[in-house]
């Protein structure tokens, strides 16, 4: 019922007004039922009712036990296999994204091997012992059977280095930091949804419903007009990796492959050609802040699989764009790289000032008191370490940007100032306080 | 109780010292080292084999090849503990990572002589062969000569910042040695 109550606020529309203000309140209500993870609440209800029946089951064969063993055995029978039986569909859950079985119990078991495993992997590639367990256990779930090796593969990716931690204390530390740490930020992490509650944030917004309406609409009238009007936004926060994947998505719906010849749906020319323009623009950004990125990776790999290396964009308006997508995807490197298409050095320079914009502004921008500022984003963090890696090194505004981003995500409290000179004083007396300390 | 400490404190930043690094280095080339002693100072603290994040192999990768310059030999010295020997540019195939390895051990005992002697360069070459030497298919690449560091000086460490540098010292390696 409780559940009902909420489905019937989140539909009712309590705002009048222009589309914007509604688009606007439409997806605040989205974004809320995000932050407060309004589906995994929805899915523990009926969690609570298949744990009473659990309860129910164990305490009726004990109390049968007393009375009559036999029909606790039928009781204890049928409660084993519901349990056993559950789970192997959290289990199998966990393991294939495309079993229809999914439970809360599956998203927590590939949730908790996606925070634990890197760690874990980390703690047993620096471990001789637990290196040659592993790369025993490898060789023999080496190939995946059905049933046998989806089992394998939970046991080798999941429960394996658990044990294996407490081999060595390293591994067990390791292990340990890594759960008191997801600990430590459930408590900042329910009073930032406090904090953060319902505050305007019109950019962020904008962009968000941009994004929504790029994942959801199949409408190319709609998507065109969501693409044209990303061209107002000028900010930095239009390099986002969740848009270009919106965007890249777009791209692939209005086209297809025939006879090694690519075919834009009628009716969505228009949108192809400004979703490659846009593609482009954006994966041009991304791929100078991160190369690296996975978003790109992933990508990358859909593109290869959609299309070939042998076809031609020549004949289709835009080609030009089409094309340097093609030939970036299908280079050799394993990485993005621009060998060919470097951006302009001045666009360096922008790109840098406005990532360093960004991280501050993802800091300390809504967390006005909060004790220690959030984490900069990896990618940006990986476009510094990128720029600062260059051999000779970029110009001086590009270095000063990057030392700005890592300054801010070592928690020092560098104010984001405009000029040169400023901001070159700025980070020096950081890193200075830094060394010292 | 502080060992713990520092590095609940600095695990979480290790990925923006990381990032630091290549302009410490940068720094150390036109003769400023205190950004490389602060980077090593914070690894140090952290008493973990395992702080470098992963994303800036490539750069260590670029450290350790052999075109290197001699400038650059003290970094190589000092940071050599802190690398994770052999498991670097992971997405290259095996044959292509020991060629690598082979010749990122051999750019590594070139620069560790050329350094002035000090405890803590002494501390980073036993400890970095002993790391090398605990992965068995690594040991015939290395040079024979750079063993005699093990006879040298105060080569085992005696203060606690330093034991975890010993994470090779392995009962195996021992014997072999």
């Amino acid at each position: 019922m409780l559940g009902k109550q909420w489905l019937n606020r989140y539909a009712s529309i309590d705002v009048r007004g222009s589309a914007i203000e509604r688009c606007q309140n439409r997806q605040r209500k989205l974004d809320g039922i995000v932050t407060w993870y309004f589906d995994h609440v929805m899915e523990s209800l009926p969690l609570m009712l298949q744990f009473a029946l659990l309860l129910l089951g164990c305490t009726l064969s004990l109390y049968l036990w007393g009375i009559n063993t036999t029909i606790a055995l039928v009781v204890l029978s049928v409660t084993s296999f519901g349990v056993v039986f559950y789970t192997f569909i959290v289990i199998v859950g966990a393991v294939h994204m495309s079993c229809p079985y999914q439970t809360p119990g599956a998203q927590i078991l590939r949730y908790l091997h996606q925070t634990l495993h890197p760690v874990l992997i980390t703690a047993i590639n620096g471990s001789k012992t637990v290196g040659l367990v592993t790369s025993w256990w490898r060789k023999i779930t080496a190939v995946e059977l059905s049933v046998l090796g989806t089992v394998a593969v939970l046991l080798r990716t999941l429960v394996l280095p658990i044990p294996l931690a407490f081999v060595l204390p390293a591994d067990a530390y390791l292990l340990m930091l890594a759960i008191v740490r997801a600990s430590v930020n459930i408590p900042r992490m329910v009073c930032g949804w406090f904090r953060d509650a319902l505050r305007p944030q019109t950019v962020v917004l904008d962009l968000q419903c941009i994004i929504w309406v790029l994942q959801t609409s199949l409408d190319k009238f709609i998507q065109l007009l969501t693409l044209e009007l990303l061209t107002t936004i000028t900010t930095v926060a239009n390099s986002d990796p969740a848009l270009f994947l919106a965007c890249f998505d777009v791209l692939v719906g209005c086209m297809s492959v025939f006879g090694g010849e690519v075919v834009i749906t009628q009716g969505s020319e228009g949108v192809a050609e400004v979703a490659g323009l846009y593609c482009l623009r954006t994966l041009f950004r991304l791929g100078t802040a991160d190369p690296t990125l996975s978003v790109l990776k992933d990508v990358r790999q859909r593109y290869i699989r959609t299309f070939p290396i042998g076809i031609s964009f020549e004949a289709l308006p835009s080609g030009h764009s089409f094309g340097a997508i093609h030939a970036t995807f299908h280079s050799p490197q394993k990485r993005i790289q621009w060998k060919d298409c470097r951006l302009p050095s001045d666009d360096h320079v922008v790109l840098a000032h406005n990532l360093a914009e960004l991280a501050h502004s993802h800091a300390y921008g809504r967390a006005h008191k909060r004790s220690s500022p959030k984490k900069v984003p990896r990618w940006i963090l990986r476009f510094a370490f990128h720029r600062l890696s260059q051999d000779p090194l970029p110009p001086t505004s590009v270095v000063i940007d990057c030392l700005l981003i890592i300054a801010v995500d070592l928690g020092c409290a560098a104010s984001n100032t405009t000029t040169l000179d400023e901001r070159y004083v700025n980070v020096w007396q950081i890193f200075t306080i830094l060394i010292r300390n | 109780m502080a060992q713990i400490g520092g590095l609940v404190q600095i695990w979480p930043r290790r990925k923006a010292t990381a990032a630091f690094f290549p302009y410490a280095v940068h720094q150390e080339r036109g003769g400023e080292s205190r950004m490389v002693d602060a980077f090593l100072g914070v690894a140090r603290a952290s008493g973990t084999p395992w702080f470098l994040w992963r994303a800036i192999e490539p750069f260590i990768a670029t450290l350790f090849d052999v075109s290197s310059p001699d400038s650059l030999n003290r970094v190589i010295t000092l940071v050599s503990p802190h690398v994770l020997w052999g498991l670097w540019e992971s997405d290259k195939d095996v044959i292509t990572q020991l060629e690598f390895t082979k010749d990122a051990i051999t750019r590594w005992a070139v620069a560790a002589p050329a350094v002035p002697y000090t405890e803590e360069v002494d501390v980073g070459v036993v400890a970095a062969l002993l790391r090398i030497a605990s992965a068995s298919h690594l040991r015939p690449y290395i040079p024979v000569g750079i063993w005699a560091w093990l006879k040298k000086g105060s080569s085992l460490p005696r203060t606690d910042s330093y034991k975890y540098l010993l994470f090779g010292a392995e009962v195996e390696v021992l014997r072999y040695v």
